[in-house]
């Protein structure tokens, strides 16, 4: 079922970063359709303008309470100051 | 017929012969050469030389390329007194290695001289038998076992996806697994959950994880964390682990875990499911993109990620 595919390939890919084997997913997602038993990938790239891992970053320490956050999503991600 | 000193013979006359202390002074000065170790599994076990390539002579010719695929590449090979390695590098030559040298004296002389010997973590004869599976792989093999048996992974969610992986990452032998979850075992769960069981029903899901586990493999140091991940806890609990396997199933964490990760430098394994529909991916801060260069802000309340 889904989850045990999606779950197998999280710890296939934990296990190879760990042994330092094969091709890891840095910068690549994979999708997967289990209805058309489909499975792509798509290129991913880093954004200079990401909250936390951008060049100015507004994200410079853990927000206070995510749970807030989340009800919330533009709290998610405080203006770059 | 041939005898063995036969064999022995004509192979010295076509294969060079190099002392220790010259393959010494070549590894120090960083000369361009493989060093390939042919002894067999109980003897490389035992020490070796640091950098070397290891393929039994026995599974030499069968699996070599996979480790030396340039057939230019300068070889010196080593067995424990340099006979094995002489009729080993005759061999090479045969399928087309051009430059392939014996270590004389071998193993034995080199470690006389005095000169750096390495040891891999040893295994429990249970251990050999349990992974050996793994070890047939060429490119796990001990060494990678042994990795395996040092890490420290954290699954963040016993649910879905981190049931599956857990299982996976526990009979593998990942050494030391850190489990979070603050739920208790539900019977709607048990239809996808595979770490929990009938039986564990009204228990928290850390405790059935860890029972599971530790059956399947006792070797597995399992930390359960009946708890939720908030940003008071999270950064101790990051410091722990060297992986963080995320397979939570709401957005205030999933968000928690990456901001900790990337102000942390830990490397996320990330997935998702929803639906029919399910994605992987590995954040590496710094390498690669993360949750946030995706997904900046979450979707509106309501959508769940798994
Ligand atoms: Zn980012």
């Amino acid at each position: 079922m889904l989850p045990g595919i999606i779950g197998v390939m999280m710890a296939t890919e934990a296990i190879k970063y760990i042994i330092g084997i094969g091709e890891p997913l840095i910068g690549r997602l994979i999708l997967y359709e289990a209805l058309g038993m489909t499975y792509r990938e798509v290129k991913i790239y880093r954004d200079a303008d990401c909250p936390i891992c951008g060049e100015n970053p507004s994200i410079t320490q853990l927000i206070d309470d995510y749970d807030a956050a989340a009800e919330n999503p533009e709290t998610f991600a405080p203006a770059a100051g | 017929m041939k005898s063995y000193r036969q064999i022995v013979e004509a192979a010295k006359t076509e294969i060079p012969e190099v002392t220790v202390d010259e393959v010494q002074a070549n590894q120090e000065n960083g000369g361009d050469f493989v060093l390939l170790d042919v002894r067999d599994e109980d003897e490389y076990r035992a020490g070796y030389i640091p950098d070397a390539v290891h393929v039994t002579r026995g599974m030499l010719e069968f699996s070599v390329e996979n480790y030396i695929p340039d057939r230019e590449q300068k070889v010196i090979v080593y067995c424990a007194a340099g006979l094995r390695s002489l009729l080993a590098a005759k061999s090479l030559r045969e399928m087309g290695y051009t430059d392939t040298v014996s270590m004389a004296g071998g193993y034995r002389d080199w470690a006389a001289a005095g000169y750096a010997t390495a040891q891999d973590k040893s295994m429990s004869n249970e251990q050999l038998d349990r992974y050996s599976r793994h070890f047939m792989l060429t490119e796990v093999g001990e060494k990678g076992q042994s990795k395996l048996l040092d890490a420290k992974v954290l699954l963040v969610g016993a649910g879905g996806l981190g049931s599956p992986a857990g299982v996976y990452l526990g009979a593998a032998g990942i050494g030391h697994l850190g489990i979070i979850d603050s739920d208790v075992v539900e019977l709607s769960n048990l239809q996808r959950q595979i770490l929990h069981r009938t039986e564990a029903v009204g228990t928290p899901k850390v405790q059935s994880a860890a029972t599971t586990i530790k059956s399947l493999n006792p070797d597995v140091d399992v930390t359960p964390y009946n708890l939720r991940l908030t940003a008071e806890n999270v950064e101790d609990i990051f410091a722990e682990y060297d992986v963080i396997v995320d397979g939570c199933d709401n957005f205030a964490t999933r968000y928690l875990v990456n901001d900790a990760a990337v102000l942390m430098n830990k490397p996320i394994v990330h997935g998702s499911i929803f639906q029919f529909e399910g994605q992987v991916s590995l954040f590496k801060p710094n390498e690669g993109p993360c949750y946030r260069c995706m997904y900046p802000i979450p979707p509106p309340p309501g959508m769940v990620p798994s």
